[in-house]
């Protein structure tokens, strides 16, 4: 359940720490945005160590695709799966990463084919 | 048919597809919950060692641990006949089944050759040395007796 002026991790290597969502994206009145989804971000605060070589500054607007969220996802089976936080990697209009690498480990759910290069950039499925 | 289950992590309990709830912490570690109890005294921070239905418990207060060991000692190791080297099952199994006696026989015939083909041997490595044999003495055979063939008994 994210929404606007919700905060969240960036967990990539943008150089972005924490982002604001301003707008979630897929239809008209949606208000809520789940794993998976596109969201327009904002970024808050950038991470200390890549200050200099951040790829990305503060208060510029992004596209976001959020891989983790606390609210859990109910699986088509009817196990649900939930993190400890909800995080976005940041991606660039045409929807390709902005960043290099992606830290922790990404969710099962996300294997398909629109997700490919988010996949391959990661350190593991769970 | 198998089928894929996780380890619940408080009762260690099987959760089939389609149960069940998978928490993944901050470090990334995940953690399969059965069922909604085992997820409340997770959230709780209950230590699956001091309740008393959890397989933790029940391992570290040896429960139900005599029983599987009985089990296993009744289990053996059966016998299987097999082919070796150079002989097949099958002459293994006709050898098994001759009456002892004849087995006894053939071995007391294969002594015995053994034995001759020894002294054979002994007989002509004595004779290469050049022992002087003793001379034969010809015992004197008596001839033809008259009474001897007109001995009543043996006819042949």
């Amino acid at each position: 359940m994210i929404q606007q002026q919700t905060i969240l991790k960036v967990s990539d290597n943008s150089g972005a720490k924490t982002v604001r969502c301003i707008r979630v994206l897929g239809g008209f009145r949606k208000k809520y945005a789940k794993l998976g989804d596109n969201i327009i971000v904002s970024v808050q605060q950038l991470r200390n160590k890549s200050k200099k070589t951040s790829k990305v500054k503060k208060g510029e607007v992004y596209k976001a695709l959020i891989i983790r969220t606390k609210v859990p996802h109910k699986k088509k089976d009817g196990s649900q799966i939930w993190f400890g936080e909800n995080s976005v990697v940041l991606v660039n209009k045409q929807e390709n990463p902005v960043s290099t690498r992606i830290i922790g480990p990404l969710p099962k759910l996300l294997k398909k084919k629109k997700f490919q290069k988010f996949i391959s950039m990661s350190s593991g499925l769970i | 048919m198998v089928i894929n289950t996780e380890l619940c992590a408080l009762s260690e309990y099987r959760i089939y597809p389609g149960n069940g709830k998978l928490m993944i912490r901050r470090d990334g570690r995940p953690i399969w919950l059965g069922t909604s109890k085992a997820y409340g005294l997770t959230v709780q921070r209950k230590k699956a060692a001091k309740l008393v239905w959890t397989q933790a418990w029940r391992r570290l207060h040896k429960k139900g641990i005599s029983e599987t060991a009985s089990k296993k000692r009744t289990r053996r190791v059966g016998k299987v006949q097999r082919a070796v080297v150079g002989a097949s099952l099958e002459d293994i199994k006709k050898k098994a089944a001759q009456k002892s006696e004849i087995r006894k026989d053939a071995k007391e015939a294969a002594i015995k050759e053994l034995k001759d083909r020894k002294a054979a041997n002994k007989a002509k490595s004595g004779g290469a040395k050049g022992k002087v044999a003793k001379p034969h003495t010809f015992q004197k055979v008596p001839k033809h007796m008259g009474g001897a063939s007109k001995r009543a008994g043996t006819q042949r």
